[in-house]
């Protein structure tokens, strides 16, 4: 239908017949697939609140784990979240600066060559290992000849979440624009200054609230620990020997227990890890908004 | 106003102030002029010779300037037309007084107790009606006003009259051909003036734009 | 009201002392030469960008390169900071001396060429910073510690920018919070504070408003007394504004290879270039009619 400009003939209401139909098919659908996406989450979120929150209290968190068969208002997951917090603490210390360089490297020096096509590659390939393999990967090379520990279970951790803070630190960086670099260049800064005082300061804000996610991601992982930490139910604070636990851990073996109680702190525990992964969130856009404040 | 058009500003005023100063020279010696003849000075012919000596070498100049100026400063508006007015008015401003010193020279060439008192009489009256134009002309060039550009057309005709008594008179036989001969010569130049005053205030009507500042008064 | 004759006194002396308002404009004596470059020529891997330029840019003058889109005046100009290091693939023939000292010689640093020689772009680039820290940022990577003498030096090149008025009770907040003009005079301070020898810019004003514009063009004359000035721009009055000397360059077609190279064809004092170019493709461009 040509469109026609004659005075008197111009129609600017909204388009009628099948074009308005279209339109409004298509924002149903939207709102539907978002209803569709809300329904699951919030099902879940809410199951976990109903049945976790009763256990939750100072001394369950805190608590030692008792045997599966004592009640539900016994004992806590004390060592569980001790676990948690050091391996996924190793974790990141070991991923997160390697990730941080391994972008740098890719996006500021590298350019087109072949290490960083090669670096790139396996990076992709890496974010799509299931994460049993790695955990079997670390079984294989560290454990067999060293044990299980927490280190264990934080290499297998660490491993799974390089990937992920290599490519969102990356794309973060690449959203520096360039007039920035430029700019730093012709004040006669080095590339290594360039990197450091202008575009890294640039993406802080995106690469720390990556780095979160994947500690977020990280701090859930089962598969990985079960071949490399071995869940114990004691506390141990050497995460560098000696089998450890984890709340997913946790979450596994009382799960899969019989008992009324194992299986209350198992819920009050998968609580506390959504709560944990809730809170790195929130923190993670804290921090973005308050690097963002010279970015506005 | 930032500094560099202050600048611009500043060349502007001074080339107003100098046609402005060049008006006023024309303003004072044609009636010097016209007394010159009269009483046949040729001290008063002298000086006026000397004048146009030092002002010549200001046309060039404030051509250049003006020429220069439109160049690199890429007018508009008032700016623009201005400019242009005033390259246009230079060469009418140099044979003004082309025509005044010319004027005052012929009372080297004639005693002035060789023309006759009707003559006489018609050239004072030529003289100051003349310097009256050119001031009215040069004045609407300083107050921008546009409306004096018909006035002095009909005022030109005025000129056309006492120039044709002129010619009458002069063909009349009361003075020797010599001295008739140079005085329709200086009745041209009168003519000629008034045209030059009226092409002037011609050109304000440009230069003052539909609304016209005010001067400072 | 008095007529102007009654107030004017036309004597003789009076005219004598006639007007030379030109003098400000007069030819200054020749300065110093800074850069001059012989026969260079600039390719980017296998394509040649700019052919053969031979010029000289002088001191304490404001040089102006003018010419259609892809003519390579950009590249000429980054070439003088070796800017163009930074793409990969670019090289340079030919040689560009500054103040007598080759600068491409395989001894010189581009990282102490840049100090000396800075650079302002096309669209303002303030670092994600404060102002403070946007302005401070140069003297800092050189070393400058003493917070007193950041302070002092932060303040002179924002009142060199003409910027000081506007922002001295602002300098904790983001340098991105500026208006266009302002965002452009920030990122001049900051290439003044590191005391360049010369600035070279890169059409400064094409994302400004005329005013805006005004500021910059204002601050150019401002400072032209103590560096030297290259400027690229588009805009033909402003390099009859603002500039002592231009250099047009066009587009050499190729017609066996269909590449584009650019070549520099006229370069000469402003006046002479818009009044009367020697070159009919000078001509051409210079009066909108070309292309």
């Amino acid at each position: 239908m040509a469109v026609t400009t004659e005075p008197g003939n111009i129609d600017l209401r909204e388009p009628k017949g099948w074009r308005r139909t279209k339109n409004r098919t298509a924002t149903a659908l939207m709102v539907l697939s978002l209803v569709l996406v809300i329904i699951p989450l919030g099902f879940v979120l809410f199951t976990v609140i109903a049945k976790g929150a009763s256990a939750i209290n100072w001394s369950f968190l805190t608590g030692s784990i008792p045997p599966n068969v004592a009640p539900a208002d016994e004992g806590g997951i004390g060592p569980a979240v001790v676990g948690t917090i050091e391996i996924t603490a190793l974790a990141t210390v070991m991923a997160v600066p390697l990730g941080v360089l391994g972008a740098v490297y890719l996006n500021e020096y590298g350019g087109r060559n072949w290490l960083s096509a090669l670096i790139g590659f396996m990076s992709d390939v890496m974010t799509g290992v299931p994460s049993i393999i790695m955990g079997l990967f670390i079984f294989s090379i560290w454990v067999l000849h060293f044990g299980y520990s927490g280190l264990a279970g934080a290499l297998a951790l660490g491993c799974l979440m390089l990937p992920i803070v290599i490519r969102s630190t990356y794309e973060m960086l690449r959203l520096v624009p360039n007039s920035l670099r430029e700019g730093s260049y012709a004040l006669g800064a080095t590339k290594s200054r360039v990197t450091m005082t202008v575009v890294l300061p640039a993406a802080i804000g995106g690469i720390v609230s990556g780095a979160l996610l994947a500690v977020a991601r990280a701090a859930g992982e089962t598969a990985p620990l079960l071949f490399t930490i071995l869940t114990v139910t004691t506390v141990n604070r050497n995460v560098f020997s000696g089998p450890n636990t984890s709340l997913p851990s946790l979450i596994f073996v009382n799960a899969s227990s019989p008992y009324v109680g194992a299986q209350a702190r198992g819920w009050g525990a998968a609580l506390t890890l959504i709560a944990i992964a809730f809170i790195l969130m929130v923190v993670a856009r804290l921090i973005t908004a308050r690097f963002a404040r010279y970015a506005q | 106003m930032p500094e560099r058009r202050q600048e611009f500003q500043r060349q502007l005023d001074a080339i107003e102030g100098r046609v402005i100063e060049l008006f006023a020279v024309i303003g004072t010696d044609l009636p010097g002029a016209t007394k010159a003849l009269l009483t046949g000075s040729n001290e008063m012919a002298g000086l006026l010779a000397e004048r146009e000596r030092v002002i010549s070498a200001l046309y060039p100049e404030l051509e250049g300037l003006v020429n220069k100026e439109i160049l690199l400063e890429s007018p508009v508006a008032s700016d623009l037309r201005f400019l242009l007015s005033v390259s246009r008015i230079l060469p009418e401003i140099e044979l003004s007084h082309s025509l005044v010193v010319q004027i005052a020279a012929r009372a080297d060439h004639i005693l002035s107790e060789d023309l006759s008192p009707r003559c006489r009489g018609l050239i004072e009256r030529m003289g100051s009606l003349v310097t009256d134009m050119w001031r009215q002309a040069t004045d609407s060039w300083y107050r921008r006003d546009n409306s004096v550009a018909a006035m002095l057309g009909e005022r030109i005709e005025e000129l056309g009259e006492l120039h044709a008594s002129l010619v009458g008179e002069l063909a009349s036989g009361s003075m020797s051909l010599p001295v008739a001969m140079e005085m329709t010569l200086v009745g041209r130049f009168y003519t000629r003036l008034g045209d030059h005053a009226v092409n002037i205030a011609r050109r304000v009507i440009y230069l003052a734009g539909a609304h016209p500042p005010q001067p400072p008064d | 009201m008095e007529t102007p004759e009654q107030n004017i006194v036309t004597n003789l002396p009076r005219l004598e002392t006639a007007i030379h308002v030109d003098a400000e404009r007069a030819e200054a004596p020749l300065g110093a030469t800074v850069f001059d470059a012989q026969s260079v020529s600039i390719w980017y891997s296998a394509f040649k960008a700019v052919t053969n330029v031979s010029l000289t840019i002088h001191e304490r003058e404001i040089t102006a390169f003018i010419g259609p889109s892809g003519c390579g005046k950009t590249t000429v100009l980054r070439t003088l900071n070796r800017m163009n290091d930074l793409i990969p693939g670019a090289r340079v023939e030919g040689d560009v001396h500054y103040r007598g000292e080759s600068l491409y010689a395989a001894s010189v640093s581009p990282i102490a060429v840049r100090r000396r020689i800075g650079m302002v772009f096309q669209k303002p680039n303030p670092f994600p910073k404060s102002i403070y820290d946007n302005v401070a940022y140069g003297p800092r990577i050189n070393g400058e510690r003493n917070k007193a003498k950041l302070d002092e030096i932060v303040e002179k090149s924002l009142r060199g920018a003409a910027l000081w008025d506007e922002v001295k009770d602002r300098l904790n907040k983001s340098g991105l919070g500026l208006s266009g003009g302002q965002a452009q005079r920030l990122c001049i301070a900051r290439t003044l504070a590191v005391e360049p020898d010369v600035v070279l810019m890169d059409e400064p004003c094409s994302a400004l408003d005329p005013i805006a514009t005004g500021a910059i063009e204002d601050l150019m004359h401002e400072i032209k007394s103590r560096y030297t000035i290259v400027i690229v721009t588009h805009n033909m009055q402003q390099a009859t504004r603002v500039s002592d000397r231009t250099a047009f360059y066009s587009v050499l077609r190729d017609e066996k290879s269909d590449t584009r190279t650019g070549v520099l064809v006229e370069y000469g004092r402003t006046e002479q270039i818009f009044n009367d170019p020697r070159d009919e493709r000078t001509k051409a461009y210079v009066t909108g009619r070309m292309g």
